[in-house]
């Protein structure tokens, strides 16, 4: 019963940290996913290179297989967001991913996990105007709330095919929904259209690791979509929210115009292909000491998706066409001793990052780098690990929305068990 | 299990720190040009309108009227008194032997001082004779069919307030000879009405209030006072009470002037008394706004012609049926107006401003059709009273101004 409590305290408040939460990126289109993983967190990006464990990485299938125990882990970030150019501030928590991942005799791997793939939290308030009707002088002001997002369910798969090669593959089931309320404040009234937009799509990842005897290994991974993202949508009549409850009510209770029952039902239509993303990437990492390693990596990601005449209305009137983006870190693993030290049983991560996006309607660019920092602990027999990340950075937009300076704290939380390993009889 | 537990308590504790880190909600200001519900506007220049008459429609007011002058006659008034006083206790309840019917007095009530001298010659019953307040007129009645028992001419009671200041004015009648008629139980099919006929040299029009005025107890009401005696044991009571029944039914019959059918109105009339309604249409189609667009004001602006003396009043309702009007004359009115669509305006500034908000949105909605609207005087209104609204469309402003916002 006190299991339950908790669960229930816990789904709570993440459903509360996503409906009221927003960075300025939210705001643009369907792709850009936020971090994961507090060890990826911390070494500035890095995420198919070895940064979780000595060869493994917690997003890399192809890497799972040399972990030596089952592992059942959940992040959650801490974002914070501080805008210049309007004096804002925004916070948001949210869970980074919860996910199981199986070695199998150190030749397979299977995971599978739960994932948040886009917030599309974002609340706009609009510039106070003018309109004149009939010589009437009428002041007006727009906004728009957007709340939900896409999440994605996840299953790796992971494949050890010769001694220093493996592959994996990762398929990314996206699903989620999003409320999007635009108000118009006349003269007092609001007047509120209502939209609902509901995701699905599957996407696909295919990954390498090299993984050689020497200290120079290399990664690399593809992503495009299997099934591209579509929505289908319910658009509701707009209405005068007289009684400014925020809902349509029924005209029994309120004086909402039109009546409810004057409104037809709302309009559902099924939009296709609105993202369908293409991305690769490659790392190398060099082990330039027993324990200490160093990644770089580079992605390029780019939206294949069809963005024109969309019902869903894009919050900043544009979306990220593509971005590239470049990754440094630098790990410190926890060596592998029978009676470690205290201190040794820590990791140590660093790292920088910069990513420049590009926006498809304006084709300004916006630019985001950042340097991080990372703590993991490991513990008990099965490396039962805890990791900590911090992130400040800052994104640059063009000049009407200025920078926006975040900081980022992940904390993650790792069990191991041990799966698939013939135990010694006694 | 252990391990299973702290699955739980150690998120637990990082949510615990995540929300303890300043967690803050302001919106970000930007430029929202780019989304919907943006304000426009549409005119309407083209609105078209007819006049036509039919016999009055002024059962619902709130007075009776009697007299004539050189446009109306109103010749006499019907009413027809309740089975049931106000008092819970029906006519019935004198047949009880232990009830000893004093007297019983008719009434009519006015609030004119000028009506010191009697303008009511007469006043008729009749237990056959009904008729429907709200359709009835003086071209359906016809109450020479039927014989009235002349009942006499009513006198004049000026009441007055304690500070001697003028308070109302009672017509009364002694109908206490109608006892055995109006407490008749055998007769099912009894009805209590009233022929009230004016005197032939009233030269003016006058009024008394209808059963539509308030609560109806000061209309046309017939008030039974009597006495109950009550026997208990060895005590004998006797009260004196009395016992009001007020109308059902009220109507001032007044015969219209009936226009020839050729008549083409130089204007838009709208009068009860003499059976004024114009009938208006406007372009408008659900496809001349955007779809899912939000109607925020749409007024109907029509001008007065001539000089509208105490306010005035014009309901305007929206038409279900598309007719063309052939002719100007209808003893039974061809249109009919759409209850959940009606606007009322008042006179103001020499004009009246109808909204069509609710309308508007349902034709767009596809609720509803354009057929137009029709304009009939309220009940409030005077009946004797004609309004003429501009119908010049060359060179007046009436016109349909509509606010609206696209989706």
């Amino acid at each position: 019963m006190k299991r339950l409590n908790i669960i229930l305290v816990f789904f709570i408040l993440n459903i509360n940290s996503l409906l009221f939460s927003q960075s300025l990126l939210n705001g643009f289109g369907f792709g850009n996913s936020p971090s994961h993983s507090a060890s990826i967190v911390g070494t500035g990006g890095i995420s198919i290179s070895p940064t979780f464990q000595l060869n493994a990485s917690t997003n890399n299938p192809a890497s799972w297989m040399n972990l030596k125990y089952t592992r059942l882990n959940i992040s959650y970030l801490n974002d914070q967001s501080m805008y210049d150019s309007f004096n804002g501030m925004n916070g948001q928590t949210m869970i980074g991913v919860g996910q199981m991942i199986v070695p199998i005799k150190d030749k397979y791997s299977l995971g599978l996990g739960l994932m948040p793939y886009k917030n599309q939290s974002i609340s706009i308030l609009g510039d106070e105007s003018t309109f004149i009707a009939f010589g009437d002088t009428i002041s007006t002001q727009k906004s728009l709330n957007n709340y939900g997002g896409i999440n994605s369910i996840f299953v790796g798969f992971g494949a050890a095919i010769h001694s220093s090669h493996n592959i994996g593959t990762k398929f990314h089931f996206l699903f989620g929904s999003t409320r999007q309320s635009l108000k118009n404040n006349v003269e007092g009234i609001l007047t509120i259209a209502n939209g609902r937009f509901n995701y699905s799509g599957i996407l696909m990842d295919f990954y390498y690791s090299s993984n050689f005897e020497s200290p120079i290994n290399f990664s690399s991974m593809i992503q495009v979509a299997y099934n591209p993202l579509s929505y289908t949508s319910k658009l509701y009549h707009p209405f005068d929210d007289t009684n400014q409850s925020g809902y349509h009510d029924s005209e029994i209770y309120s004086m909402d115009f039109p009546y409810q029952s004057d409104i037809p039902t709302a309009t559902e239509g099924r939009t296709e292909n609105v993202h369908s993303p293409f991305k690769y990437q490659f790392g190398l990492n060099w082990k330039f000491k027993d324990n200490v390693s160093i990644s770089g990596e580079y992605s390029s990601w780019e939206e294949k998706g069809v963005l024109s005449n969309l019902s869903y209305i894009l919050p900043l009137n544009d979306y990220i066409m593509k971005s590239n983006e470049i990754s440094l870190g630098i790990v410190r693993f926890t060596p592998n001793l029978l009676a470690p030290k205290f201190l040794d049983k820590f990791q140590l991560r660093s790292g920088v990052n910069i990513i420049n996006y590009t926006l498809a309607v304006d084709n300004s660019p916006v630019s985001d780098t950042s340097i991080s920092f990372g703590l993991g602990f490991k513990f008990k027999a099965t490396q039962n690990q805890i990791d900590i990340a911090y992130r400040t950075g800052n994104r640059n937009y063009k000049e009407s929305l200025g920078s926006e300076y975040y900081q980022q704290v992940m904390a993650e939380f790792t069990l191991g068990d041990i799966w698939f390993v013939k135990r010694r009889s006694r | 299990m252990r391990k299973l537990r702290g699955m739980f308590y150690l998120p637990m504790s990082a949510i615990v720190l995540s929300l303890s880190w300043q967690c803050a909600e302001n919106t970000i200001d930007n430029d929202l040009t780019h989304v919907g519900l943006n304000l426009d506007t549409l005119t309407v220049y083209s609105v078209n309108g007819s006049s036509y008459q039919t016999p009055p429609e002024i059962g619902s007011l709130k007075y009776l009227y009697y007299g004539s002058d050189s446009t109306y006659n109103i010749d006499y008034n019907l009413f027809t008194i309740k089975d049931r006083a106000t008092n819970g206790q029906y006519w019935s309840t004198f047949l009880d032997s232990n009830i000893h019917v004093d007297s019983i007095s008719l009434l009519l009530t006015a609030n004119d001082s000028s009506q010191s001298i009697d303008f009511i010659s007469g006043i008729g019953f009749s237990p056959e004779f009904s008729f429907e307040e709200y359709t009835d007129n003086y071209t359906t009645l016809d109450t020479s069919l039927m014989e009235w028992t002349q009942l006499g001419s009513p006198v004049i009671e000026v009441l007055n307030d304690t500070s001697s200041f003028y308070e109302q004015t009672n017509y009364k009648l002694d109908i206490s000879q109608l006892t055995t008629t109006l407490t008749d139980t055998t007769d099912s099919t009894l009805v209590r009405s009233f022929k009230m006929i004016t005197s032939s040299s009233v030269d003016s029009i006058y009024r008394s209030y209808s059963r539509n005025y308030s609560n109806g107890i000061l209309g046309p009401r017939i008030i039974v006072y009597y006495t109950l005696i009550t026997t208990t044991d060895d005590t004998t009571t006797v009260d004196t009470l009395e016992s009001t029944f007020i109308s059902e039914g009220d109507l001032s019959v007044l015969a219209g002037e009936q226009e020839n059918d050729l008549v083409s109105y130089p204007e838009w009339l709208v009068g009860s008394g003499a059976g004024y309604k114009s009938l208006m249409a406007f372009d408008f189609d659900s496809l001349d706004l955007p779809e899912k667009s939000l109607i925020r004001s749409a007024n109907l602006y029509c001008y007065a012609s001539n000089s509208v003396v105490g306010g005035y009043n014009i309901n305007a309702y929206a038409i279900n049926i598309d007719t063309t009007i052939v002719g100007q004359w209808f003893s039974d009115d061809p249109f009919t107006g759409n209850a959940s669509f009606i606007s009322s305006a008042s006179y103001v500034n020499d004009m009246f401003k109808f909204s069509m908000k609710n309308f508007l949105q349902n034709i767009t909605l596809g609720n509803v059709s354009n057929y137009g609207i029709i304009l009939k005087s309220n009940d409030s209104n005077d009946p004797f009273i004609t309004v003429e609204l501009d119908s010049d469309i060359q060179n007046n402003d009436t016109r349909l101004e509509i606010l609206y916002e696209t989706p």
